[in-house]
């Protein structure tokens, strides 16, 4: 088998990117680019090249690195919500001058890792992939000038971030003893029900332990909230948001062992069911914006479960489009999140309060990226939804579905909630009348927005790069 | 020699139960490292007993030689009081929640690697260097490279956090 | 592999052996290196016990154990005393796998230099320990000093003997020496200088001896992390380091220097007299080089001696690649 570059140039852009970044990071010349300038530009580009290779077909690293129309549409997942995040993030009021560049370095790190995770198909890789792409988003957290909270949110991520990995390490130790290969083609000859190799299934709950410990799964979601709070926004919108891809496309590659009726997708459907209400319920009472976002980023894990677990082309394809949409949506609430906060604050509900005066552009994108996030016709959440829901019904447990589609209902209210303070409360004498923000932060959110609309309406755009044989 | 193989193995289960004992419960950290190095050197002994005898110098010259040393110069560098806040006696109930998470998985997995013992060798092959190295270089390579990459992500996020601190001062 | 009774008991004679002669050498060792002081400074040396001195160090060695060891007040008593152990105990399997003549090796292995390396690196600990646990600030800079030099110094180390195992193809030192010749140019000096040279650099470094003795340095923190301890405490340590001086002469030999291959009369005698010349320049070393400051030493580990391991390394590999 010959090593063909060809296929992975999204791969070798975005590793030319991390180079060059580096590079200036270690310069110490008076003159420098503008990082976040020539970043957007060639992040932009990033996107154009994971578009065009999006068809590209093939097996190389011995195996086990395989591109095919599952990993190139994570690619360009990845590298869309790559280039938001940098354009998000290059006027971040909270971070030092000179640390934008490894600022961006390990976001672009990350986004390698993701990349290359879409499209392994070996346990080892796929465990090294998920690790680079979490560990580079370790050093992010703490660079938030003037917060305490920062570090200590740094310390919980990266402490529980290593007990996860040690227990996934664990759990793949066992799945290597009992089926003596890490080829996931290997994998699907042998058995995976209780019954015939307990030590097997065994090890992978330990090692899908580790991995929703990423996604923020129910029992491994207590991190979220507290790093959320202490990250500076722009962070969080980058670590709320991609790590999830990743973790789903492992998620999708491993479900063609996860076949419904198997403990383990049982297991999995219950952790979702609970992680859907209890991100719910929890996001109810939350005032701080990043909070309220942060529990209902795991609900969303645990929708994007549903589909996963019934086990069928319909479902998988659907938890990747809700996946991608996914992005999308928290892409553009978190924007207008990062653009009213000007000095870099933790946002409170009460912070909206007029934003329909003060900013009415923005007001709307956040209106339709929180209807978006609750499934709200006619926007694409609507769509993800409907598509999870009707893929699962019948080919899964059908009492995930009706929980599932119970707690959209109760999500309406938190939602609608960031709705109702930025149009109908009237912000208080104090707070300046507008908030000031160049035509550009406002151009850009509104693409984010027309995007979700346009999806919602043409959901077939996003399909028809979504492989029909998966 | 089934006999000496077990009583080796209790041995270098002893040993890594013991550092792992002294790890956990020691109150000066420096005592704390002095079993990890217990474990890593208990460790390296059950790779001898798999017959994977360069994974077993490996994990000496590297976790013994190499990181516990600098984990030593790392606390060297802190306050390392014995008396922090960490120091002061457990609570009855933390310390059984700590039993039953410890327990739990423990006996669960004994059990199930007792009652289901996965197939394995009679005696175990020799895996030398030549074995590793082929496999590195052949249907692990990937991950191989993909190592290295951590280790940089993981050195420069290091600089790039500790830096920070040093603006500060 | 069945369970062979003469090959054990071949173990324990080996080993049995192999500290008798560590305790022989260490002692000729402390003889030699104070008569040779002495001659460079143009004094005798010892001479006062014995015929030219030569029962001086028997006498030391009564007195050290004669003494009462002693732990200071406030001391980590778990780790004061487990620190001079540990410098000694790896001592006797770091010079097992060494082949002292062509059927003289006390172990044969076929990772016997990744067993020397692996072993060798404990001794940093113990220095860590004993700096950490004897509650003393010279102690304790001395042992900060020793795991900046010894952590920066074993990489080159590592390299220029890996850039030898690449050329050789084996881990096995009794291979590696029957691969060279018996005339120097067969050496793998003569192919690897570089190597050579780096080292024999770390190696004093590793070992911590001057113009590398930093983590002790006499002049500047009374004697480093050994500062506390008394009778046979220090007995251990200054035996450790004799121990590993010999340890990485014998490397040496045996890696560059043809090991007992000769071209009159291969055998033991010309791995001890090849052994004990470099042991020689080692202490030749001691007093004519002043010693390093701290900046320098690291200065010279990462700038110069790292990078040029690691051309030597690729330059090996790449040629090794075209022929």
């Amino acid at each position: 088998m010959e090593f063909r570059p060809d296929l992975i140039i999204p791969e070798l852009y975005q590793l030319l990117l991390i180079g060059a970044l580096f590079i200036q990071g270690i310069a110490d010349r008076p003159w420098m680019p503008r990082v976040g300038k020539w970043l957007s530009w060639c992040a932009g580009v990033g996107i154009l090249i994971s578009a065009g290779s999006l068809d590209l077909n093939g097996l190389i690293f011995v195996g086990s690195y395989r591109v095919d129309t599952l990993s190139q549409f994570f690619k360009f997942a990845v590298s869309f919500g790559f280039a938001v995040a940098v354009l998000n993030a290059t006027r971040q009021p909270t971070l030092e001058k000179e640390k934008h560049c490894e600022y961006f370095m390990f976001m672009a790190l990350s986004a390698w890792g993701l990349m290359i995770l879409s499209s392994c198909v070996e346990l080892i890789s796929i465990y090294l992939a998920l690790e680079l792409a979490s560990f580079s988003l370790f050093p992010l957290v703490p660079l938030r000038s003037g917060e305490k909270g920062a570090a200590e949110a740094a310390v919980k991520y990266v402490f529980f971030g290593a007990a996860a990995t040690a227990i996934g390490l664990f759990g793949f130790s066992l799945i290597l003893a009992s089926q003596h290969t890490t080829y996931l083609i290997d994998f699907m000859q042998k058995p995976w029900a209780w019954s015939e190799a307990p030590m097997a299934v065994a090890g992978l709950t330990l090692f899908l332990c580790g991995m929703l410990f990423k996604l923020a799964l129910f029992p491994f979601h207590f991190w979220a909230p507290d790093v959320y709070e202490g990250a500076s926004n722009e962070t969080v919108a980058y670590i709320s948001t991609m790590p999830k891809l990743g973790a789903v496309v492992v998620l999708i590659r491993l479900s063609m062992l996860l076949k419904p009726g198997l403990e383990i997708t049982t297991i999995l459907a219950l952790l979702a069911a609970v992680s859907i209400t209890y991100g719910n319920l929890a996001a109810l009472i939350q005032t701080d914006v990043k909070r309220l976002l942060g529990y209902s980023t795991i609900a969303h894990a645990g929708y994007v479960m549903v589909g996963l677990t019934a086990g069928t082309t319909e479902g998988v394809a659907a938890a990747a489009f809700y996946s991608f949409i996914y992005v999308i949506m928290n892409f553009a609430c978190f924007w207008v999140i990062c653009r009213i906060a000007t000095d870099g604050r933790n946002l409170k509900l009460d912070d909206l309060n007029g934003l329909y005066k003060r900013a009415p552009g923005l007001a709307l994108v956040l209106a339709v990226g929180a209807m978006a996030l609750v499934g709200l016709p006619p926007t694409a959440g609507f769509m993800g939804k409907l598509f999870l829901l009707t893929a699962a019904w019948n080919h899964s447990y059908n009492w995930l579905v009706v929980i599932a589609a119970a707690n959209i209902a109760i999500s309406i209210y938190y939602y609608l909630n960031l709705v109702r303070h930025a149009y109908t409360k009237e912000a208080p004498e104090s707070t300046p009348t507008a908030v000031p923000y160049p035509f550009f932060s406002l151009l850009w959110g509104g693409l984010l927005a027309a995007l979700l609309i346009l999806f919602g309406i043409l959901p077939g755009l996003v399909f028809k790069a979504l492989p029909p044989s998966l | 020699m089934e006999i000496l193989a077990k009583l080796a193995f209790a041995l270098y289960a002893l040993v890594i139960i013991t550092g792992a004992i002294m790890a956990v419960t020691a109150k000066s950290l420096v005592r704390a490292l002095v079993g990890l190095i217990g474990v890593m050197i208990g460790v390296a002994g059950m790779y001898l007993l798999m017959a994977a005898p360069f994974v077993a110098f490996m994990q000496i010259l590297i976790y013994v030689g190499g990181v516990s040393v600098l984990i030593f110069f790392a606390i060297m560098l802190t306050k390392a009081s014995p008396d922090g806040d960490e120091s002061s006696p457990n609570s009855l109930r933390s310390t059984l929640n700590a039993l039953v998470a410890m327990l739990a998985p423990g006996i669960i997995l004994s059990v199930v690697i007792l009652r289901y013992p996965p197939e394995s060798f009679p005696r175990p092959t020799d895996v030398g260097a030549f074995d590793l190295g082929e496999g590195m270089l052949g249907p692990y390579l990937l991950p191989f490279e993909l190592i290295s990459i951590i280790l940089f992500v993981a050195m420069a996020g290091a600089v790039l956090v500790a830096w920070r601190k040093w603006g500060d001062k | 592999m069945p369970f062979d009774v003469l090959q054990f008991v071949y173990l324990v004679v080996a080993v049995v052996a192999i500290a008798a002669f560590v305790a022989v050498s260490a002692l000729l060792l402390v003889y030699l290196e104070r008569k040779v002081a002495g001659h460079i400074q143009r004094r005798p040396g010892p001479f006062e016990v014995g015929p030219h001195g030569i029962l001086q160090t028997m006498a030391d060695a009564l007195k050290l154990i004669g003494k009462q060891p002693f732990k200071p007040d406030g001391a980590d008593s778990i780790l004061f005393w487990l620190a001079p152990v540990l410098a000694f105990a790896p001592a006797l399997p770091l010079l097992l796998p060494i082949p002292f003549g062509p059927l003289l090796t006390g172990l044969e292995v076929n990772l016997g230099l990744i067993l020397i390396l692996a072993f060798s690196g404990i001794n940093v600990l113990a220095l860590c320990m004993a700096g950490w646990g004897s509650n003393n600030k010279w102690a304790l800079l001395g042992a900060a000093r020793s795991v900046a030099q010894s952590v920066g110094y074993e990489i080159p180390l590592l390299m220029s003997v890996l850039a030898v195992a690449f050329m050789t193809g084996t881990l096995n030192l009794s291979q590696i020496v029957a691969d060279q010749g018996p005339w120097p140019w067969h050496w793998n000096m003569f192919t690897q200088p570089l190597a050579f040279f780096i080292y024999f650099t770390c190696a004093v470094a590793e070992t911590n001896r001057a113009p590398f003795d930093l983590p002790e340095a006499e002049s500047e923190l009374t004697a480093g992390f050994h500062t506390e301890y008394s009778g046979m405490g220090f007995g251990l340590f200054f035996l450790a380091e004799y121990t590993n001086m010999i340890v990485v002469c014998s490397v040496a030999t045996a890696l560059f220097l043809g090991g007992w291959q000769a071209p009159l009369l291969p055998g033991f005698w010309w791995f001890l007299i090849k052994m004990y010349l470099l042991l020689l320049t080692i202490m030749w070393f001691r007093w004519t080089y002043p010693r390093l400051r701290f900046d320098q030493l690291l200065n010279l580990n990462w700038k110069w001696l790292l990078p040029l391991s690691l051309v030597n390394l690729l330059g090996t590999a790449l040629l090794m690649k075209v022929f």
